[in-house]
This record gives structure tokens, sequence and C-alpha cells, in this order.
């Protein structure tokens, strides 16, 4: 599953989006956003962190097992260690199983927030943010915004319809999904008022150049 | 050394996969901070002096007590600096970090998949 959003929604898919988002604007006043981000963070000094126990272990297992060599091969078995930890650390299994999950937690929310932050109206807002990298789906939502959730309703019930779509490999159409629940969970009333759309209603972003 | 290694060898290489695995499940932050420091401080010392025992062979264990403390000390000394830093871009310049969500941040849900 591949962590850029380029790879996940295409033009069409975009276009297709927006007018969900546009859609489920009118029928909910709120100012709904989405966000699909491939990595929140490069997660350098993981990577780094990688490469140098690769490099330690090349390092021990040649002291420990083979001949004695000469300096120049114990410096390049280093480096070729290194290389590869920094390699494997750009697939987003491996990054994924080095990172502490509260981290990537972290920086999922930390980078929602941000993208929250820019909106317009940020009070009436509501942004559903994926993070694909994280594998968080997260979803961001203003104090008006909150005040007109549906009695009954809960937030988490636009996170669902995400998670299927991620879960069949259809991030636009499980994006889709929950912007149809936005219409029920948020009826429109007057502490939600109808702002006229920012020029970007569907944020995607690649991040920093990871794979997988 | 051969190219057929025998059992001796294959069972240090064993333990240097498992005492790297080790290491690394401390390093990179699992576990519960202090405690797994100073435990995996202590397993890692013995890890790296047993492992320098496996592969100097039979016969050829640890020379003295200086390189059983050596081995110790470095294994710490690796379990303690595998434990430092981390990645946080743009630390210091306004990022909201674990510690400032809870107050600032308008997230309502978060799920996992």
């Amino acid at each position: 599953m591949s962590a850029r959003t380029s790879r996940r929604i295409d033009p069409a898919e975009r276009l297709a989006l927006e007018r969900a988002v546009v859609e489920a604007r009118e029928q909910s006043g709120a100012e709904i956003r989405v966000a699909v981000v491939g990595a929140c963070d490069d997660y350098d000094g993981w990577r780094w962190r990688l490469g140098v126990w690769l490099a330690a272990l090349a390092l021990l297992g040649l002291g420990a097992f083979a001949a004695p060599l000469p300096l120049a091969a114990y410096l390049g078995a280093q480096g070729l260690a290194l290389a590869l930890g920094l390699a494997l650390a750009r697939t987003g299994p491996v990054l994924r199983t080095l990172v502490p999950p509260a981290d990537l937690e972290a920086r999922a929310r930390d980078r929602a927030d941000r993208i929250f932050a820019a909106q317009r109206d940020a009070e009436g807002g509501v942004l559903v943010f994926v993070a694909l990298l994280e594998r968080r789906v997260l979803v961001l939502a203003g104090e008006a915004a909150r005040r007109s959730l549906a009695p009954g309703r809960h937030w988490p019930e636009l996170v669902a319809p995400v998670r299927e779509g991620l879960a069949r490999d259809d991030v636009p159409g499980g994006l889709r999904a929950a912007l149809a629940e936005c219409a029920e969970l948020l009826p429109p009333g007057p502490s939600a008022p109808a702002a006229p759309g920012p020029p970007r209603l569907v944020v995607l972003e690649d991040g920093p150049a990871l794979e997988g | 050394m051969p190219l057929i290694p025998t059992f001796d060898e294959l069972a240090a290489l064993l333990f240097c996969v498992v005492a790297a695995g080790g290491l690394g499940r401390l390093a990179l932050g699992r576990g519960r901070r202090a405690l797994a420091l100073a435990v995996g401080a202590l397993g890692a010392g013995l890890g790296a002096a047993l492992l320098l025992a496996l592969a100097t062979g039979p016969g050829l264990v640890l020379a003295s007590p200086a390189d059983a403390g050596l081995a110790a000390g470095l294994g710490a000394a690796l379990a303690g600096l595998g434990r430092s830093g981390g990645s946080r871009r743009g630390a210091g310049l306004g990022t909201l970090g674990p510690a400032g969500l809870g107050a600032g941040s308008r997230v309502v849900a978060s799920e996992r998949w």
C-alpha cells in the first residue's frame, strides 16, 4: 500500500472528492475539508538510528566471525550497512516498526492540527484527515461544529467509513462515504454558518519521499 | 574461517541476531523507559560478553574480568545511546508535540487502521 497520495488518488478522484465536499458543506452548513497526507514527518532520526545500528552490527559481525580484514573493508561494510539501514527505513512498513505508535500518533495529530488551523472558519470547521504512512484517520472539529453535532451521534462515526475504504484500498471512496455521513451528523443550524469555500477543499500532500 | 560454519559459529550467529533484536527493541523506544533501560543495559552487557565468548570459540572465553567489564560497558553504552534522540521535525519551531495536544488540539476522533 503506497504512502504517496498521488498514487492513491488520481485527478479524477480528486475532482469527485471535491464535489462530495461541496455537497456535504451545502447540506450541513459546516466548513468541511478533507486532507490526505502521505507522511507527517520525515522521521530522519529513526532512519539514521537504524543505519547506525546496522553499521555497528556489521562491524561486530566482521570482527567476531571473519578473518582479519584491511581497515577499508571494515569501513566499507559499515558504509554499506548504513546505506542499507537508510534505504530500508524509507519503506513504510519498516518505518512503522521503528517508530513507537505514540510518536506516529503525535505526528499525525500535529500535522492535522496545522492543516485545520489554516482553515478560514476554524470554529465551524470539520476536517477529515488521513495519514497514510502513520495509518491514522483523524476527525477535527471547531467549537461551533462540536456544538452542532446531532443528538445521539458521535464523531467516530465519521472514521468508520474511511477505515472501510482504506481496508479495500479505496481512499476516495471511504472519504466520500464519510462526507455523506457529515450531512447527518451536522444538520444545518445557526451555530454552523455556511462560509464561502476556501480554495483548497481537498488537501493532498505526499510529505517526505517515502515508499510503501 | 572455514566456509561451512560449525555448530558453535551458527549458535553465535543466532545469538548475535537475537541480541541485536533485543538491543534494537530497547533502543527504538519500546518498553518501560527507566526499567527497560536498566534491564536492557544489563542484558545487553551480558549479551555482549556472551557473544564475545561464543565468537572467540571454545577455550578462548573472555580472557579477564576486565574484558567482561568492557563488554558489559559497551552493551550498556549502546543501550543508553539507542534510547536517546529521535526525529522531531519542527521541534522548537512551534510544533505541538504530544504534551501540547490536549488543550489546543481540535481532534475529536482518532483511529489507527
